[in-house]
């Protein structure tokens, strides 16, 4: 009998944790001391570059952005996850700039890593993407992780006496872009 | 009591057992989306030499697709252009990206009148499985898989580890290689340069 509530209880335990989801596996750690050091391309579009509060042709940091919330995209338009997130992402632009509190600080920014400018311009012209996107053909934002960040993953920043600090960082799709927001908004 | 205990027990592990089968498909799928794609590290960048070149007549071929039916390089003659993208196996980094690429752009196919066979040595239940990742894909996918890697090696592009290069083949109308780009296996071509190339087909 004991043996048997023993294999029971076993089972039970493989059931659990089989099942624990590899997906909420944590996201990778986001050094925000090098992601400040990195240069990007300022924006093709003059209205992109109006957006993020950038000035000049010379390549920019994130620390230039002028909003107290930034949210990266990091992205690729050869990924199929990103491709079908794309709409979802949309949303949650349309949501930011609707959002009492969050249209005014808040700014997104999407960084195509490994996507050259003609495929980032692929990719924002294929899906209609109404938010600043720049390429990043060498990887480079990878530099501020200990691994590759997988596609898409959102980190989440916040201006902290003129630093930014890492408020979040998500890896894979966002089911509930309204509750994303949400819990920004309350961090 | 010891019968009934042992009957519930087993009702208990019964349950156990029909709720893991229901909760696995969704566990299934959180899988794929983060951990299916196997790393094989940096590999050597180019493992094999063909001996096609641009203006050679490209060799016919068929093979069958995952949509069930065969495909011949040669019922496109006088039809369409095609580019055959050989990539070296499912399932793999780089690769898992190139046809989603690919997949996007369709226009630019058909603004050039091309289509893109998409071709790898793995068998076809392996390529139906991992092409489902990528979405709906609108261009045919090969499998070079029996006799194993024989059309990537009349294309010269079979590495000596029995998969392909990353390799693409672009062909004309007549059947004539117009451009080759035996690519670094660990780097993604450039769909700029795909484009570029397929301006200079002409219509």
């Amino acid at each position: 009998m004991g043996r048997i509530i023993l294999s029971a209880i076993a089972a039970a335990l493989c059931v659990v944790v089989s099942h624990i989801p590899i997906s909420s596996a944590a996201s990778p750690e986001v050094n925000a001391e090098i992601l400040a050091t990195l240069q990007f391309p300022v924006p093709e579009s003059a209205k992109a570059s109006e957006y993020l509060g950038l000035s000049g042709s010379e390549p920019f940091k994130l620390n230039d952005i002028k909003g107290d919330i930034i949210i990266v995209e990091i992205f690729s338009m050869y990924c199929p996850y990103c491709q079908a997130e794309a709409p979802n992402i949309n949303k949650l632009f349309a949501l930011i700039e609707q959002h009492p509190s969050m249209k005014t600080k808040a700014k997104l920014l999407g960084v195509g890593s490994g996507n050259t400018a003609y495929e980032v311009e692929v990719f924002r012209k294929k899906f209609g993407i109404p938010f600043p996107l720049i390429p990043d053909e060498k990887f480079s934002i990878d530099r501020c992780s200990e691994r590759r960040f997988m596609t898409p993953t959102f980190i989440v920043l916040r201006r902290d006496q003129k630093k930014l600090k890492v408020l979040k960082v998500h890896e894979g799709k966002i089911e509930r872009v309204d509750e994303f927001l949400e819990s920004i908004a309350k961090l | 009591m010891r019968p009934v205990g042992q009957y519930s027990v087993a009702r208990m592990l019964a349950v156990l057992m029909v709720l893991s089968l229901l909760c696995f498909p969704a566990f299934l799928y959180a899988q794929q989306r983060s951990g299916a794609i196997y790393d094989p590290g940096k590999l050597k960048p180019v493992d094999s030499e063909t001996k096609l070149k641009v203006g050679d007549n490209a060799p016919d071929f068929t093979l069958p697709s995952i949509s069930g039916d065969k495909v011949s390089l040669s019922q496109y003659l006088g039809k369409k252009n095609v580019l055959l993208s050989f990539v070296p196996a499912a399932w793999t980094p780089v690769c898992s990206q190139q046809w989603p690429g690919y997949n996007i752009v369709r226009d630019l196919f058909d603004k050039h009148d091309a289509i893109v066979l998409g071709i790898t040595v793995d068998n076809t239940p392996t390529l139906h499985a991992w092409t489902q990742e990528m979405g709906t894909v609108w261009f045919p996918v090969l499998s070079d898989f029996w006799p194993h890697g024989k059309v990537a090696g009349l294309y010269g592009v079979l590495r000596s580890d029995g998969t392909s290069e990353r390799a693409l083949f672009l062909i004309d109308k007549k059947g004539v290689i117009r451009f080759i780009d035996v690519h670094d296996i660990n780097e993604m071509p450039r769909l700029e340069k795909l484009d570029a190339e397929l301006r200079k087909l002409g219509k």
